[in-house]
């Protein structure tokens, strides 16, 4: 009989190649469908089939990489990413990750960074999942025999707030026109919470452009894919540099489903419409609140586990 | 002088009667022999390697035994200290409360026992030995309260177990066969995909008369080959290549596939 494991050198156990495909491919189809990185899914996954927890959000990060660069390849042939707008977002973000580094420090010197960043995911993914339903799940209703659908380039209240800020600019892939402030300040935000969090930011940033930044979804998807792209290089690099955590043969297995996933989900990104996507995601940042909620209520199997992870 | 002819006749005539003997009857020899080897056991392979492919190994334990003795073995990897994340109930939210540090603890603390390990010796001698996680609480130094420790050490010792690192087995080991009137079993011992590398002892524990005789040791070694130790070696000794090396392979893998998508689907 044909050995299907594959011995993992830096998580230092063996694992089913297809679970590994399967799991990239699935993580993958939703990165390319929604544009995020899939870190706050996949990171768990790997956790319950005995993954170090250090090992497995510093490769998860690399995994990332790759569907998000596929994903991203797809968007951008398709003309659905703001590059004017990524670049801003990826400069605010490096500065907000330098910060989360040091906040991070901060928590854990006080003893407690991990509950910490568990109630900041509920509390986030709490607000993030009902709002993101309730708005999509309204808007699909009334639209059944409606005309077709066009999409709103107005600049909401946020922006409206900040229209005497300096530096204004137009983003013509968004048709959207702010100062660069907004979203510089956005993406350090996004960097801090990343950090912190250990994951891409995909999931904070989509949120943030469609309803603070207005921008229309399909470019959200494909600006949020390149955001994450390069957060998650630099989290790449530097966890293979200081934690040597980046296990490349569980990554590259990932990475061999979740890009073709990726190319997949951005397909079926093209066919569904803006509050259909809206309200899939929502549901799965609910899910994934209620497993993070269950896991500040409910005992733990292990009370004791290695240091790392997130 | 001495007559050397005189003696070296005698021994001829000696060894020509021992001869004859043993050749009218054979049966004396294998009656009169000794029993098997018991001062040793055999290990195989005594190194494994892991390779790609690696998904744990059988380790085969040859032992010869008298047919009342029981048996155990130990497999102890190499002492460390190890720092972990404590977790507890703050009203009633689940949450890190601290860390906790173990120092002298076996890396691999596996036991097979052919009985109950309590029933095996005396406390005394299994404490001399260094048997069982009771042993094993008293040789690990946990800093923390006396209390803590005690809940700790089992928290640790569970862990351990979930990464099939720590464990004790004690069910009955095969019949074997008896030869020579002493019995011989092959045991396989299953060695978990989770060991690290490493340098291991395998001890065996006979207990006859209701006393646990000197153990016997064996060491295995464990080593990463091919492709495993190139990618370790560069992990850890080339962390900036390696991170390098990490990105670009996912960047070009990506953009790869999705030029290869791309391609597909304008056709």
């Amino acid at each position: 009989m044909m050995n299907f494991f594959i011995y993992l050198p830096i998580a230092g156990t063996s694992v089913s190649i297809f679970l590994l495909l399967g799991l990239g491919g699935a993580v993958g189809f939703l990165s390319g469908l929604f544009g995020v990185g899939g870190g706050f899914l996949l990171t768990p996954l790997l956790l319950m089939i005995g993954i170090n927890p250090v090992v497995a959000a510093a490769s998860d990060s690399n995994q990332i990489v790759a569907a998000s660069s596929s994903g991203m390849y797809a968007h951008w042939k398709a003309g659905n990413v703001d590059f004017k707008m990524g670049i801003i977002l990826i400069l605010g973000g490096i500065i907000g990750g330098t910060m989360g580094v040091q906040v991070i420090k901060i928590l854990q010197q006080m003893g407690n960074a991990d509950f910490l960043i568990k109630t900041c995911y509920v509390i986030m993914l709490g607000v993030v999942g009902p709002y993101m339903f309730y708005e999509s799940y309204t808007k699909l209703r009334p639209r059944k025999k409606a005309p077709p659908r066009v999409q709103t380039r107005e600049p909401g209240w946020f922006s409206k707030v900040f229209t005497n800020l300096p530096f204004q600019m137009h983003f013509e892939k968004s048709g959207v026109s702010m100062s660069v402030i907004i979203p510089f300040l956005l993406g350090i935000l996004v960097g801090v919470l990343a950090a912190i969090m250990g994951v891409g930011g995909g999931f904070i940033m989509v949120p943030i452009m469609v309803y603070l930044l207005r921008m229309p979804m399909h470019v959200v998807v494909g600006t949020s894919l390149f955001q994450v792209l390069f957060t998650c290089i630099n989290v790449t690099f530097m966890q293979a540099y200081t934690n040597h955590s980046v296990d490349l043969v569980l990554a590259l297995l990932l990475l061999a489903g979740s890009t073709l996933g990726a190319q997949f989900g951005a397909q079926v990104s093209q066919k569904l419409k803006a509050d259909q996507l809206k309200i899939l995601l929502s549901i799965i940042i609910l899910i994934t609140m209620v497993k993070m909620l269950s896991g500040l209520l409910i005992a733990p199997d292990l009370l004791l586990m290695l240091k790392g992870g997130h | 002088m001495r007559d050397y002819s005189d003696i070296r006749k005698r021994c001829w005539v000696v060894v020509a009667i021992t001869l004859l003997f043993l050749m009218a009857n054979p049966c004396a020899v294998l009656a009169d022999s000794p029993l098997p080897d018991m001062d040793s056991f055999q290990i195989s392979p005594s190194e494994i390697q892991i390779g790609a492919l690696y998904h744990g190994e059988q380790l085969k334990i040859d032992i010869n035994s008298l047919p009342d003795e029981q048996i155990a073995l130990k497999l102890e990897g190499k002492r460390e200290s190890i720092k972990l994340s404590k977790k507890g109930k703050v009203y009633f939210l689940w949450m890190t409360v601290g860390e906790i540090v173990f120092h002298n603890t076996p890396q691999v603390y596996l036991i097979y026992a052919s009985r109950k390990l309590e029933k095996l010796g005396s406390d005394s001698e299994r404490l001399r030995l260094g048997l069982g996680y009771t042993v094993l609480e008293k040789q690990v130094q946990i800093e923390g309260s006396s209390q803590e420790r005690q809940e700790s050490f089992g928290e640790f010792v569970k862990m351990k177990e979930h990464e099939k690192l720590y464990g004790i087995h004690d069910e009955p080991f095969p019949t074997g066969s008896m030869k020579d009137g002493a019995r011989h079993v092959v045991f396989n011992l299953d060695i978990p995909s989770t060991i690290p590398a490493g340098e291991y002892t395998i001890e065996l524990y006979r207990m006859r008369g209701g006393k646990i005789l000197a153990p016997l040791s064996k060491n295995l070694t464990i080593k990463k080959t091919g492709l495993v130790s190139y990618i370790s070696d560069l992990a850890y000794n080339h962390a900036k290549l390696y991170g390098g090396i990490a990105v670009a392979l996912a960047v070009m893998i990506g953009v790869l596939i999705g030029l290869l998508f791309g391609l597909l689907r304008r056709k």
